[in-house]
């Protein structure tokens, strides 16, 4: 069995509550899974689908080792070592998790080699870079790549963990709910966490252009590691 | 059988499981499968199966409605599932293995836990092959057969359906499982 990102995205995809029965939606699973129609899969008995499902659910379960380059339409795409993300990279890796876009993810990670150094893909004039790679990519084997998914997130976790006071966001001090009006004032903290929330990259950003947006664009290209450790440095101080 | 005798009428009712008809396991796992307090269940089940009526079943003493309830449906030799059934004068044979497509069917008829599920299932058991009247016939056609050979098959062929729901893991589409920032 090797399942296509198309695959993948439309297993997904799938929830129970489209369908009239459990046993339906497992046959969906598995013909998308083979590919094949789902009315071929209701022909099968039910030794041979549970052996098949078997199989999906072992393949699934299974860690290929990620390759370290793949290759599309005659473009070889190299796998860029995780600390070599920007700021805006980052970002936009934040972004993907919080859709679920795990494609993008792949998009980027793998990356073009030019003059034997990796680069970061150029923005086209016209059109999204993101979308037009994964259209490439949506159906090349699920398996050359998705381990790789399930590394950059573990090294975004150890990367959250080991700068976990740079991720703190908690309610400011002076913010905490009086007793007596206790549900005006969650509320209120639950308005600023979640206005904060949504601008806390732009507003990071701004603190670090000091409010010129024409530095925007250097900022999200400075090497990740380079923001955090200077983040850290600066809470250090200020403390 | 049971013998109930009252007001000098004897009443042989049935009380073994393979005494009875399909309709008639039915009619029993429908009046149990109902909420609230099992008296008025038994009720319907003594006016059903005795041919008494209700007023003059409340008038019994409590030793003979007890006759009755102690009684009843005792297990019986249901027998081995029967490999076909005659229906309009032809040979149906029932499925040993069941398809997805019949599984799921069942699954929709046990979901919907209308009183004839179990004729309903078993038509898809033998009936695989007909078409929605034809089925509907045979459904009626098996409410009248006996429960021996019918009911096993909810032990063997059908069994595959239970099963296959009680040992299937549910497919965990490898998400991470990933917290944003």
């Amino acid at each position: 069995m090797n399942l296509t990102w198309r695959q993948y995205n439309e297993l997904s995809s799938l929830k129970l509550e489209f369908f009239d029965s459990s046993i339906d939606f497992q046959c969906e699973e598995l013909a998308i899974a083979l590919d094949v129609d789902s009315e071929d899969v209701k022909n099968l008995n039910s030794t041979e689908f549970a052996e098949k499902r078997t199989v999906l659910l072992k393949y699934l379960q299974s860690q290929p080792k990620a390759e370290e380059s793949i290759s599309i339409n005659g473009m070889t795409l190299y796998k860029r070592p995780f600390n070599l993300l920007t700021l805006g990279e980052w970002i936009d890796l934040d972004y993907y998790i919080q859709h679920k876009d795990w494609l993008a993810i792949i998009v980027l990670i793998y990356r073009d080699k030019v003059d034997g150094e990796l680069k970061a893909d150029e923005w086209e004039e016209w059109g999204n870079y993101v979308e037009k790679r994964k259209a490439l990519l949506i159906d090349t084997p699920f398996d050359h790549t998705r381990t790789s998914l399930h590394e950059i997130l573990k090294w975004r976790t150890n990367f959250i963990e080991s700068n976990g006071e740079l991720f703190n966001r908690g309610v400011e001090e002076g913010d905490e709910p009086v007793e007596e009006d206790i549900s005006v004032s969650e509320k209120h903290a639950q308005l600023l966490e979640e206005r904060n929330n949504k601008f806390a990259w732009e507003s990071l950003i701004m603190d670090l252009c000091q409010d010129d947006i024409t530095k925007f664009n250097e900022v999200v290209s400075l090497p990740l590691l380079l923001v955090f450790n200077m983040l850290a440095m600066k809470k250090t101080l200020n403390k | 059988m049971i013998q109930i005798v009252w007001q000098s009428e004897e009443r042989n009712v049935k009380s073994k499981l393979s005494e009875l008809t399909i309709f008639e396991f039915e009619f029993i796992a429908e009046q149990f499968n109902k909420p609230g307090p099992n008296l008025p269940k038994w009720m319907a089940v003594a006016e059903y199966f005795t041919g008494f009526p209700e007023e003059e079943i409340l008038e019994w003493p409590q030793s003979l409605f007890q006759k009755l309830v102690d009684n009843m449906f005792a297990a019986g030799d249901l027998g081995e599932p029967l490999p076909f059934i005659e229906f309009n004068g032809e040979r149906l044979t029932a499925s040993i293995t069941l398809t997805m497509r019949a599984i799921s069917k069942i699954e929709k008829i046990f979901a919907a836990a209308e009183p004839d599920s179990v004729s309903r299932s078993l038509a898809v058991v033998f009936g695989s092959e007909l078409d929605e009247e034809q089925e509907a016939l045979l459904v009626a056609h098996i409410k009248t057969m006996p429960t021996v050979g019918l009911i096993p098959h909810f032990k063997y062929t059908v069994k595959d359906y239970f099963d296959y729901l009680t040992q299937s893991n549910p497919i965990k589409v490898d998400e991470p499982n990933v917290e944003t920032v």
